[in-house]
């Protein structure tokens, strides 16, 4: 009993927002004849409507019912869960609707503390309107994405152009480098497994940002030499190629030259290995 | 010991050496940032050239963030605005 008594005391309702989207040779009365009967069941059921509006004709991302464009309406209602589906059912049963959703916005409204701005509930006649590529780019620097794109890169240039173009841009543009990682690695992971003198130069080389792009690829082959003759000029390499490597870039005759010290510190070196492996 | 050598060198790839790709900047979103499904073009950072949701991996996003992405991109798929899939 005492349930029954509370329960009518306050009803919650809750804020709902349903998108419908028209055929698009809807003209502008058959659009009103929905909205006028969306209306109407809001009003039949204890709901209120708090704000309608006409997106106009827009771009679907795909076709519905063999046709491109749609005819976009926004409404925002408060209401039960009872009128969600009698307007859905209505939405339904109209040839103009070709698809509809409708998404619980807030739970718990006190229906008597909404209001409603009759400005709001207006249905107008909109036109069409192409976002414009700066509104995009402001949204895209809003996100933080624009960092992605190359700095210094003409600013309409489109992000997923620049992922592609990485590796080219890496070598005009130092600033490349904040995409080239992805293109590099490969490249770095290939002397590592061939050689262990790979590892200074290909490990600094992504230290060194500015040349990073260019040095593991065109090293790979200077770098093989060495370390297929002797293991042991391991730590030297480690050490002096590390900057004469991009030096080296131009023939595999170096790197015989780069030996000779190799030669001379072998015992120490060797050493070195010793307790290092012991 | 080459085996410790490719140790060496991942640790000093930066922790990358699985030939992984650099973590876009998610930190640049407000951490009460919601994503809105009748924003497509928003959204339309976060899928690929395909139409496919990318990756916490590759946007950076914290769990939280990359489900209210999802949801997003699902309700926005759902009434046409955006993709469920796209040719190249």
């Amino acid at each position: 009993m005492a349930t029954a008594a509370a329960a009518p005391a306050t009803r919650w309702a809750r804020e709902y927002e349903t998108i419908y989207i028209l055929r698009s040779d809807v003209d502008s009365a058959g659009a009103e004849k929905v909205v006028d009967r969306a209306k109407d069941v809001i009003a039949r059921l204890e709901g209120t409507l708090t704000k309608l509006d006409n997106w106009g004709k827009r771009k679907l991302a795909y076709p519905i019912r063999k046709s491109n464009r749609g005819i976009f309406v926004y409404l925002k209602y408060v209401g039960y869960s009872d009128l969600v589906a009698e307007l859905e059912r209505n939405l339904r049963l109209l040839d103009e609707v070709v698809r509809f959703q409708t998404v619980l916005l807030t739970e718990d409204i006190d229906p008597a503390s909404v209001s409603v701005d009759p400005e709001e509930v207006q249905y107008l006649h909109v036109e069409e309107e192409e976002a414009t590529v700066d509104a995009e780019l402001e949204r895209a620097r809003s996100l933080g994405m624009a960092p992605r794109a190359p700095r210094g890169v003409p600013s309409d240039a489109r992000q997923p152009v620049s992922e592609g173009d990485a590796p080219a841009a890496a070598e005009a543009a130092p600033e490349g480098a904040v995409e080239a990682p992805a293109a590099e690695a490969p490249a770095a992971e290939a002397p590592a497994a061939e050689a262990p003198a790979a590892e200074a130069p290909a490990a600094e080389a992504p230290a060194a940002e500015a040349p990073a792009a260019e040095a593991p690829a065109a090293e790979a082959p200077a770098v093989e030499a060495p370390a297929v003759e002797a293991p042991a000029a391991e730590a030297p390499a480690a050490e002096a190629p590390a900057a004469e490597a991009p030096a080296a870039e131009t023939a595999a005759e170096e790197a015989p030259g780069a030996e000779e010290p190799a030669e001379e510190s072998s015992e120490a070196e060797t050493e070195d290995d010793k307790r290092e492996e012991g | 010991m080459a085996d410790d050598i490719q140790q060496d060198f991942d640790v000093e790839a930066g922790g990358r050496g699985r030939g992984g790709r650099k973590k876009a900047p998610g930190h640049a979103l407000a951490p009460d940032f919601k994503f809105d499904y009748k924003d497509p073009q928003q959204l339309r950072h976060f899928i690929t050239d395909r139409g496919k949701i990318t990756p916490r991996r590759i946007n950076g996003l914290n769990a939280k963030q990359q489900r209210d992405l999802t949801r997003a991109i699902k309700r926005a798929r759902n009434i046409a605005l955006l993709p469920y899939t796209a040719t190249k």
